[in-house]
């Protein structure tokens, strides 16, 4: 039964590069376009892993994040954020908001399994 | 955030400041094991430092510091092991390797996250090749990769490693880390695909009881022991996401006992039995310790044992069950003892950090500062107090004044450093210049334990660098030139520092050439420095060197004569308001004579009354006071009264600084100060003599720079201004004067 | 419910058969420590079998540690029995099957 990974990120070339690299690494994927659309996603269904941008419109990956963690059924999924260098003050304001791990942009596609697979092994 | 890199940068700063220290040390003891080569004690001081090095820049993640202190350190190593000798060779090798670690740690504190310069990188490299043919004379097909000369290095050393060829990782997670949605599990399924997880030992001492528990709590620590070719950085990242909510150790492979004892230290599992402390650490298997204490036969072990927890006192406290373990050679005797000892090791190092305390040099500065306000306004009070003629007062402001003293002794002594250190490092510098000149030198320090003030010291040591390159350069001759002169042929430097009357003294003499009058009169007038008529005694004229601009060197070399004249330091050497004068005699040598005062901030003042102000004499400076008898000569220039027979020149301060007497209440120039400074005694006369002062010296602004004969200025207890007298320059004025009148009296 | 009570449970004799359902990570460990206390009370002997168990993480690890050190101070007795493939492999891992007695 392979592990299933959110991808929330208003950029469809970040999701699609992420999403490539996920199911070839034997993970199911499923994809939110923003913060609002990613927690519609998350209905339902067993979710391992949410990986997110910060910084998206409707509503951006900290909101998000603090809304699922008052979720009772997605409130103990790891969150891993996809943060650039320069947001630094984010990255710790989406720590403290509970999304522990984080990847830094840009990213290479190894470099992205490496974080998931601490976290999610497929 | 913020606050924890503020953290990590201070530690940062803590590990430069203790490398360099270290660092300074490796050098002086390297140095001296030159001169005593059997001396086991440098050898193991030596190891000791650059293993106190590699493993504070390891905590920081300094791996280019690591990698390279680790291949020298196993050297040092082997050396202290006697499997290697010491010889010229490897000595050099060793200065070098210092130097290279010194270097690599300037570069990471500097440059933090930047790659080494290609220069620092190949010099590394060479130098770590030649270090490796110390390390491969057994396995030297293996000396390229750490891993196998850690291992080289082990089995060189004292044997007194854990056998474990794994890393031992040691872990403890924070309550929040389950609810954060990061589950152990998974890092420890990341961290099998990094290596093989040879053990793993699941600690649930923290674990409450079940009706107390929080079920979404973490209670769990882990001890793995992993066999792995990845490093320590790749290893720390397995728990990159968790780190902020864990406690990670991470001991390479075959680490030194010293180090599991550190780790036990810092475990936090307060009543950790040894059993438990010993399999936690790697060094002994669940099996090993569940037979060895059903071999002591006490209890229904294996159950205890095996749930980690509850582990009877009474064991650990025995020493049976240690005693058992080593009977069954199932384990160093030091490694028990490491475990035994865990809580006096603790006590003894604790102990041994109060005895020196590290406090940040302006915080020094600030306490000498208020000190100093102190004990103006200490003066002030007594002052008051005077006036009001009431005893009991008067008594308990003296009482006051005392202590204000004691102090004020006592605050100056906390910047006094001894000047040993800065001497040390000379002895490099004299080594590595002679070999560069082909001389042969040799470099004699005496009284590297006179303290002075920290600020003196540090200010000092360029100037005292430019004068023993300038005496290993230009006084020095080659040893045929020696040899052919009738001299030996190794010539002597000399360093020298001793007290005398309240300042320090700092001889540098050689036994080369000594200066050339007729040279030195030639370079001058050349140089415009003096005219050709002019006639000069030998001191003036071997004080020419330290003219702007004044250099005889015929060539200039690499070593000195860049540019930097004696003027320099003469000028560097004043701005601490000492002297230099230099003594010389041709063929037979040089001899610099530094006089420095013992501190920058506070003096013992001698206070006097000259007009309608006060003046401060510096009260070290101050042999004795005359009453001013005998004034026939007043209108000859330069003058002078009988002292005991001796005859004294003297100088009124009215005259010096245009001070108008006012004639009513004092009679103007009724008494002589006699002060002494380098041997020359000099008379002041002054009208009124008002007595000791504690004297806080106030620098003077800008615009008083150029003023003659005053060195700085102080507030009285009165509120009221004194300027402090330069001496040395008032003895220079005298002697001067003197010699314009042909009176030849100074001389002697 | 997470962890069902089964056939053969009684107050009388003392004795307790559990089995706990599919989920043993950090999303039941509420639930599943609260029904663990409870039955911890009315019974002296406990069998727990966690052959259905898909998920188990590091709380439901600890859960079953404490509940066995519970029945150690206690004086009561836990066995465990028929463990999933996802139980072994973290008991294995975290080398603690030892910690543990088991029934068929």
């Amino acid at each position: 039964m392979s592990k299933t990974i959110l991808i929330v990120d208003d950029s469809s070339s970040v999701r699609t590069v992420v999403k490539a690299a996920l199911m070839g690494a034997g993970y199911s994927v499923i994809e939110g376009v923003d913060g609002k659309d990613g927690i519609s996603k998350l209905s339902g269904q067993k979710i391992h892993l949410i990986i997110s941008d910060v910084n998206m419109p409707n509503m951006n990956g900290i909101e998000m994040v603090k809304e699922i963690k008052q979720m009772p059924d997605y409130k103990f999924t790891p969150i891993c954020m996809l943060t650039t260098e320069s947001e630094e003050s984010k990255m710790a304001e989406g720590k403290a908001a509970g999304a522990k791990a984080w990847i830094v942009k840009p990213f290479q596609p190894p470099k992205l399994l490496d974080a998931v697979s601490k976290l999610v092994l497929p | 955030m913020s606050e924890e890199s503020d953290y990590m940068e201070e530690g940062r700063q803590a590990f430069a400041e203790e490398a360099t220290e270290l660092l300074e040390q490796s050098e002086s003891i390297l140095l001296r094991l030159e001169d005593e080569p059997d001396n086991d004690e440098l050898v193991n001081d030596l190891f000791r430092a650059v293993h106190t090095i590699k493993g504070s820049a390891g905590i920081f993640g300094f791996d280019d510091v690591v990698s390279f202190t680790h291949v020298a350190e196993s050297v040092m190593g082997r050396l202290r092991d006697k499997e290697l000798g010491l010889n010229d060779k490897l000595m050099s090798l060793l200065l070098d390797s210092r130097d290279q670690i010194n270097d690599l740690v300037r570069q990471v504190i500097d440059y933090p996250g930047e790659a080494l310069s290609d220069t620092l990188r190949e010099r590394g490299d060479g130098l770590l090749a030649q270090l490796n043919l110390y390390l491969n004379s057994e396995q030297p097909e293996q000396a390229d990769s750490p891993q196998a000369t850690e291992a080289e290095s082990e089995s060189a050393g004292e044997g007194a490693m854990v056998g474990s060829d794994c890393w031992h990782i040691s872990l403890r997670f924070g309550r929040q880390v389950l609810a954060n949605g990061m589950d152990p599990l998974s890092f420890f399924r990341y961290l099998s695909t990094v290596g093989d997880i040879s053990s793993m030992t699941t600690l649930a001492t923290e674990l409450p009881d079940l009706n107390s528990m929080n079920p979404e709590d973490c209670y769990l620590g882990f001890e793995i022991d992993l066999k792995t070719e990845a490093s320590k950085e790749v290893i720390a990242e397995v728990f990159e996401f968790v780190m902020d909510d864990c406690q990670l150790h991470i001991l390479p492979p075959r680490s030194k006992i010293a180090d599991y004892t550190a780790l036990i230290d810092t475990l936090p599992e307060e009543n950790m039995a040894i059993g438990e402390i010993l399999v936690a650490s790697g060094a002994l298997t669940h099996e090993e310790l569940r037979e060895a204490l059903q071999y002591q036969g006490e209890h229904t072990v294996i159950e205890t044992i095996s749930d980690d927890d509850h582990l009877p006192v009474e064991i650990v406290s025995k020493p049976p069950l240690g005693e058992v373990l080593v009977d069954k050679g199932m384990t160093d005797t030091r490694l028990v003892d490491a475990a035994v000892n865990k809580q006096i090791k603790v006590k003894k190092a604790k102990q041994a950090e109060q005895q020196s305390v590290r406090v940040n040099a302006d915080k020094l500065g600030d306490l000498i500062n208020l000190v100093g306000e102190l004990v103006i306004s200490s003066a002030h009070t007594e002052l008051k107090a005077r006036q009001t003629e009431q005893a009991e007062l008067l008594e308990t402001t003296e009482h006051l004044t005392r202590l204000v003293e004691e102090i004020r002794d006592a605050t100056l002594s906390l910047r006094m450093v001894q000047i040993g250190d800065t001497f040390n490092r000379f002895k490099r510098v004299v080594r590595d210049i002679s070999k560069d000149l082909s001389k042969k030198i040799d470099l004699k320090i005496s009284g590297g334990d006179t303290e002075l003030d920290k600020t003196v010291v540090e200010k000092i040591s360029d100037p005292l660098m430019h004068l023993i390159r300038n005496a290993l350069d230009h006084g020095v001759e080659k040893p045929n030139v020696r040899l052919a002169a009738g001299k030996l042929e190794t010539a002597t430097v000399r360093l020298d520092a001793y007290h005398d009357s309240g300042s320090i003294v700092i001889e540098i003499s050689d036994d080369g050439y000594g200066l050339d009058p007729d040279k030195l009169i030639a370079k001058a007038i050349e140089n415009e420095v003096i005219s050709e008529t002019q006639q000069l005694t030998p001191a003036e004229i071997n004080r020419l060197i330290f003219a702007p601009g004044f250099s005889t060197a015929e060539e200039v070399t690499s070593i000195s004569g860049r540019g930097v004249g004696m003027d320099v330091v003469n000028k560097n050497i004043d701005a601490l308001r000492g002297q230099i004068s230099v003594e010389s005699e041709l063929g037979v040598g040089t001899k610099f004579i530094i006089r420095l005062p013992l501190t920058l901030a506070i003096i013992d003042g001698f206070q006097v009354q000259v007009g309608k102000s006060s003046y401060v004499i510096p009260l070290d400076l101050v042999d004795e006071c005359i009453e001013h008898t005998n004034r026939d000569n007043q209108d000859v220039k330069g003058e002078y009264v009988n002292l005991r027979g001796e005859v004294m020149p003297y100088l009124h301060l009215a005259d010096v600084f245009s001070e108008q007497s006012d004639g009513e209440d004092v009679k103007p120039g009724n008494n002589i100060v006699v002060v002494q400074y380098a041997g020359q005694k000099t008379g002041l006369v002054v009208d009124e003599l008002l007595g000791e002062h504690q004297t806080v010296i106030k620098p003077l602004g800008q615009i008083f720079q150029n003023l003659k004969g005053i060195s700085g200025a102080t507030i009285l207890g009165s509120g009221e201004v004194a300027m402090i007298i330069d001496v040395p320059a008032l003895v220079g004025r005298v002697t001067r004067n003197g010699r314009d009148t042909g009176d030849a009296s100074q001389l002697h | 419910m997470a962890i069902k009570k089964r056939r053969g449970s009684s107050v009388k004799n003392g004795k307790c058969k559990l089995a706990v359902d599919a989920d043993m990570s950090i999303y039941s460990a509420s639930q599943n420590h609260q029904e663990l206390s409870d039955c911890f009370d009315q019974y002296d002997q406990f069998e727990i079998d966690l052959s259905a168990v898909e998920e188990i993480d590091c709380s439901g690890i600890q859960l079953l540690l404490a509940f066995r050190e519970g029945t150690l101070k206690a004086s009561k007795q836990v066995t465990l029995t028929k463990p999933s493939d996802p139980v072994s492999e973290v008991m294995e891992m975290l080398d603690i099957k030892d910690r543990f007695d088991w029934s068929e």
